[in-house]
């Protein structure tokens, strides 16, 4: 279901909440009590905290840009949303797995490859939808907003680039003639097609015990191509699913392999 | 405060599985017949209605009539059948006129290709067909003109159907 005002809400919640990690990083300044000290004291009072003042700011322009290392480490996850809907009676499926690295905590290049496959058969229509299952992969990226913040969990944002190549065709077509009087039931040849898209991605991750974590993503997709065929458009497609469907969900869980040294922070000085 | 984000997400997933459980329905028409519009030989481009019309089809088992003596017909939708790769329909003139001479009919019989197309969905698969030739008889009707080989659920004249109109 395409919702476009979500996406807003999401966008400004994001923005409100880098609005107030600003606001938090922003320097206290401490306001200078006045004493009675002569003019010429105070002036140098004044240039004294002046130099203080400098010196902090010194201090504080070495701080690195990234309190985590550079190589934080792998994570691998699976996603359940599939076999969960399957359960619940969804007659299509991607059954994926993906490969995170951790760049400063901050950077998180991700591939994706999974196995779609789909049987659908809506009990109130005159066809079955078979796609036979399928590989697809997705390459890309995202970008953790809060990761100076000492927490292995994240809040991201990403972009993805899948592709895949799979078959299809439709079986048990049932047409019926009410003028002539016919029933006939057939099937299509299968049918071959190659398909690319792209994703935006918002992610939300929290560690639930030692290296093990939990999390979801909402994507938005956009067809760049797909083949079509005499037959028609094919209704499922692998790692993209509906073809009219502009919106999916994951819902992970994932295990971060002991590499690196994730849990290693720069000291500031 | 770990386990409320846990939660949440489990009540996130649900929700999202309530909210796609939601279908769009289908606006679409859910099969594929031509449509034949009626026109005037000596002025092509002047479409017409003419009165008095039954359209049958040759071998439909109850001898059902898709018009009946219809008045002011300028267009007939002739549904192709799935069974086979022709149709015949017959075009019958009731008007008084035409009552001395028994009474004038023309048929016309399609002649095609059909295959199954998957709309939506929600739509579903309809039959669509593409026309190879269509033959007729010449009593009333003077000649037809194929306007697009391919029928399909999107309603469009499919065939023109041309008489001579006499004028003053």
């Amino acid at each position: 279901m395409y919702r476009p005002n979500n996406i807003w809400r999401v966008v400004l919640t994001f923005l409100c909440a880098s609005i107030v990690q600003l606001l938090a990083a922003q320097r206290v300044v401490t306001p200078v009590e006045s004493n009675d000290l002569p003019f010429e004291l105070q002036k140098k009072e004044a240039a004294k905290a002046l130099a203080d003042t400098a010196a902090v700011d010194t201090a504080q322009t070495k701080e690195p840009l990234h309190k985590a290392p550079l190589f934080g480490g792998l994570m691998l996850t699976a996603d359940l949303a599939s076999p969960v809907m399957n359960l619940f009676g969804t007659q299509y499926g991607n059954y994926e797995v993906a490969l995170e690295a951790d760049i400063y905590h901050r950077f998180f290049p991700v591939v994706e490859v999974g196995l779609g496959t789909a049987r659908y058969a809506p009990g109130e229509n005159n066809y079955t939808y078979v796609c036979n299952p399928a590989l697809y992969a997705r390459l890309g990226a995202n970008y953790n907003f809060f990761y100076n913040n000492g927490s292995e969990s994240f809040i991201a944002v990403g972009l993805r680039y899948g592709l895949t190549g799979f078959s299809y065709q439709w079986q048990d077509i049932t047409i019926d003639d009410p003028y002539w009087g016919s029933v006939d039931n057939i099937s299509t040849p299968q049918q071959r097609a190659f398909a690319h898209w792209g994703e935006i991605v918002v992610a939300l991750r929290v560690q639930v015990y030692h290296n093990f974590y939990m999390g979801w993503s909402g994507r938005y997709r956009l067809l760049i191509g797909c083949d079509t065929s005499t037959y028609g458009d094919p209704y499922f497609i692998p790692g993209f699913g509906p073809k009219d469907a502009g919106f999916a969900f994951t819902y992970t869980i994932g295990y971060r392999l002991p590499l690196g040294n994730s849990k290693k922070e720069i000291k500031l000085p | 405060m770990k386990s409320k984000i846990i939660i949440g997400n489990i009540v996130l997933l649900i929700l999202v599985w309530l909210v796609s459980c939601g279908s769009s329905g289908c606006y679409e028409n859910r099969s594929s017949i031509p449509i034949a519009a009626l026109y005037a030989t000596n002025a092509p481009t002047q479409a017409i209605a003419i009165d008095s019309v039954s359209l049958y089809g040759i071998g439909v088992s109850s001898q059902s009539l898709l018009l009946d003596c219809a008045r002011q017909v300028s267009t007939m939708t002739m549904p192709l059948r799935n069974d086979a790769d022709t149709t015949s329909y017959v075009i019958r003139y009731d008007m008084k006129a035409l009552s001395h001479t028994s009474r004038y009919n023309d048929t016309i019989t399609w002649v095609y290709t059909r295959y199954p197309y998957f709309i939506s969905g929600d739509c579903g698969v309809v039959f669509n067909y593409v026309i190879d030739t269509i033959c007729h008889t010449h009593n009333m009707l003077d000649s037809v003109a194929i306007m697009t080989d391919e029928v399909t659920n999107v309603s469009q004249e499919t065939i023109r159907l041309y008489y001579y109109v006499p004028t003053e």
